[in-house]
């Protein structure tokens, strides 16, 4: 032995963090490029080796914001508002129906209940990217091409049978014995299941919404091909800064810094529930 | 009989009664999933183009023989195989290698976790155009970091041969913390005792993983699997953000770039609606595993 076990000790740990360190700057390192190049001055955006010291502008976000593209068809605030009504409706939509069916899953023997169960497993394997063409038959013959109410319907549906699956796990842990308590005292399930339960299961709900807004915050797929100028969202603007005649690099990365922001906050903020709604294979779209 | 009626009524509604909680959800899934999904299972054996208008004619099978011997399509299946045989192997591997390095006595653990599992959850055309920022034409700054190392003017999206690479690359990026993620939350349930019971029988670290650790992670390790192989087969956004089609030579042209590529382009009702059904079958042959498996789980 001509190394002492602190020297071993020592070694191994600094292995440790060394190799964290390297992945974290792998993961990292896009990101915030991204970030970064949304504050150069226009000048030293394609300037290599990169500048990495200059004086921060918001440039930018100002041409972004004021300015517009409408030559492009970006129209910022109307793209994020777009995307903020839908997610949040087609979120709440979601959760209500879905706190329904989850209540129901979880508290009643019924024939078909097996059945039901399965379905609904079943449907949340449905692939967003085969669903185009069913999305546009059905959005099409409704007349609703290019509706904020096209993609609510969709991301609604899409999210109704993982939501449904995440909330009968959190009702689960709930005992009977509380519903029945709550009925003898002249509640109705309704009432206890909105004024009792969902309180009980809060944090789970929370992780709930947070996956529901995502799917339909993140989505490309679907709203390339339901909308077309009116209510475009903000993920399908981001590549219009690419044209034939070059791409505007310091917009298009304000504009993928402001989408985003709620992915990362939210996620940060519900880090502990991740792990439980994931193995539900709740997060991609 | 007012009271026979109320009688049966009661026993009537009581039976139905669990029903009801499920009315919403039929109704929204029933109309805007299944409903749509079998109306284009009746127009894939029709021949309906859009542009040409007029109705759809009954074709039999027609649509799926055309889909299947397009050489457009089976380049893109192997594409799709290819993607999946890249990346989620490497994000097993490296997810799991991860969660292992995590799962040390690692000091402000939830920090690291936080930061190393972002990629997961971004917007996924967003992810594509962080990765077109850096690595387009000469001036991307991967390619400057690459200089260091004598590897000059790398043609990520130019070079035919090598788009192949660039989407796995991102793929793996994007997706390696999911994989982490869940198999590092499948450690931490591992029971501490195992190990100690391990170290008394006088077992190397190897030996604690290979006897103590895999057979514990399997389970989730398969499911694992079975959800990237699901997903890898649905890839579109990133890659079609990157390439807005197939990539040089479609040497980026997966499955979903296809049928989205084929629709745009002919507005073949009928074909596409083909197409969707074949992406559909192969999802299921992979889901189905996974579906009973989940099923099981939650009925223990």
């Amino acid at each position: 032995m001509n190394q002492s076990p602190i020297a071993k000790r020592l070694l191994k740990r600094s292995t440790l963090y060394s190799a964290l360190t390297i992945i974290l700057i792998i993961t990292i390192f896009p990101i915030l490029w991204v970030a970064i190049t949304s504050i150069k001055p226009p000048a030293y955006t394609f300037a290599i080796p990169p500048k990495w010291i200059f004086t921060p502008t918001m440039d930018s976000y100002k041409q972004l914001f004021m300015n517009g593209f409408a030559a492009l068809g970006v129209d910022m605030w109307l793209n994020l508002s777009n995307s903020l009504i839908i997610a949040v409706v087609s979120t709440v939509l979601t959760i209500i129906i879905s706190c329904y069916a989850a209540y129901g899953l979880s508290r009643f023997k019924f024939p078909g209940r097996e059945a039901m169960a399965l379905m609904i497993i079943a449907t949340r394997m449905l692939p967003p990217v085969g669903t185009m063409i069913p999305f546009f038959l059905l959005i099409n013959s409704l007349g609703l091409l290019d509706t904020k109410t096209a993609l609510i319907l969709a991301y609604t549906a899409l999210n109704i049978p993982f939501a449904t699956w995440m909330l009968r796990g959190f009702f689960d842990e709930v005992p009977k014995e509380l519903d029945e308590a709550a009925m003898v005292d002249g509640c109705t399930r309704n009432k206890m299941l909105w004024q009792i339960l969902t309180p009980l299961i809060a944090p789970g709900m929370a992780a709930t919404c947070v996956f529901s807004f995502l799917l339909s915050w993140n989505d490309f797929a679907l709203a390339l091909i339901l909308t077309s100028r009116n209510s475009k969202t903000l993920p399908l603007i981001v590549t219009s800064f690419i044209t034939d005649e070059g791409i505007f690099w310091g917009p298009m990365s304000a504009a993928a810094t402001v989408v985003l922001i709620p992915p990362i906050v939210l996620m940060l903020l519900t880090q502990k529930h991740l792990a439980k709604g994931l193995t539900l294979g709740a997060v991609k779209g | 009989m007012i009271q026979l009626k109320n009688f049966l009524s009661g026993r009537i509604y009581q039976k139905i009664y669990p029903y009801l909680w499920f009315i919403p959800l039929i109704i929204i899934v029933g109309f805007t999933l299944i409903y749509p999904w079998l109306w284009s299972l009746t127009l894939s054996f029709t021949k309906w183009n859009l542009v040409d208008g007029g109705s759809p004619v009954f074709i039999g099978l027609g649509n799926y023989l055309s889909v299947l011997t397009d050489p457009l399509f089976l380049l893109s299946l192997g594409k799709t195989f290819t993607f999946m045989l890249i990346t989620v192997p490497a994000q097993l591997v490296l997810g799991l290698g991860i969660a292992l390095l995590l799962n040390q006595n690692v000091k402000g653990r939830g920090f690291w976790l936080s930061c190393i599992m972002l990629p997961f959850m971004l917007t996924p055309s967003i992810v594509g155009l962080i990765w077109k920022i850096l690595i387009s034409g000469n001036w991307g700054v991967l390619n400057y970091f690459l200089s260091f190392i004598g590897i000059h003017n790398v043609g990520w999206l130019s070079d035919p041969k090598l788009s192949m690479w660039t989407i796995s690359m991102i793929d793996i990026w994007q997706h390696t913390p999911w994989v982490m993620l869940i198999l590092f939350a499948g450690l931490q349930a591992i029971p501490r005792d195992m190990y100690e019971a391990a170290e008394i029988d006088g077992t190397n670290p190897w030996q604690a993983f290979r006897y103590v650790t895999i057979p514990y992670l399997r389970p989730l390790i398969v499911m694992v699997l079975l959800f990237r192989l699901m997903f890898a087969l649905r890839s579109f956004d990133v890659i079609y953000t990157l390439f807005r089609a197939g990539g040089p030579a479609n040497s980026a042209m997966v499955l979903g770039v296809y049928l989205y590529e084929q629709f745009r382009l002919t507005w073949d009702i009928g074909k596409s609606s083909a197409t969707s059904y074949i992406i559909l079958l192969l999802t299921f042959i992979l889901s189905v595993g996974l579906t009973i498996r989940m099923y099981r789980g939650e009925k223990e």
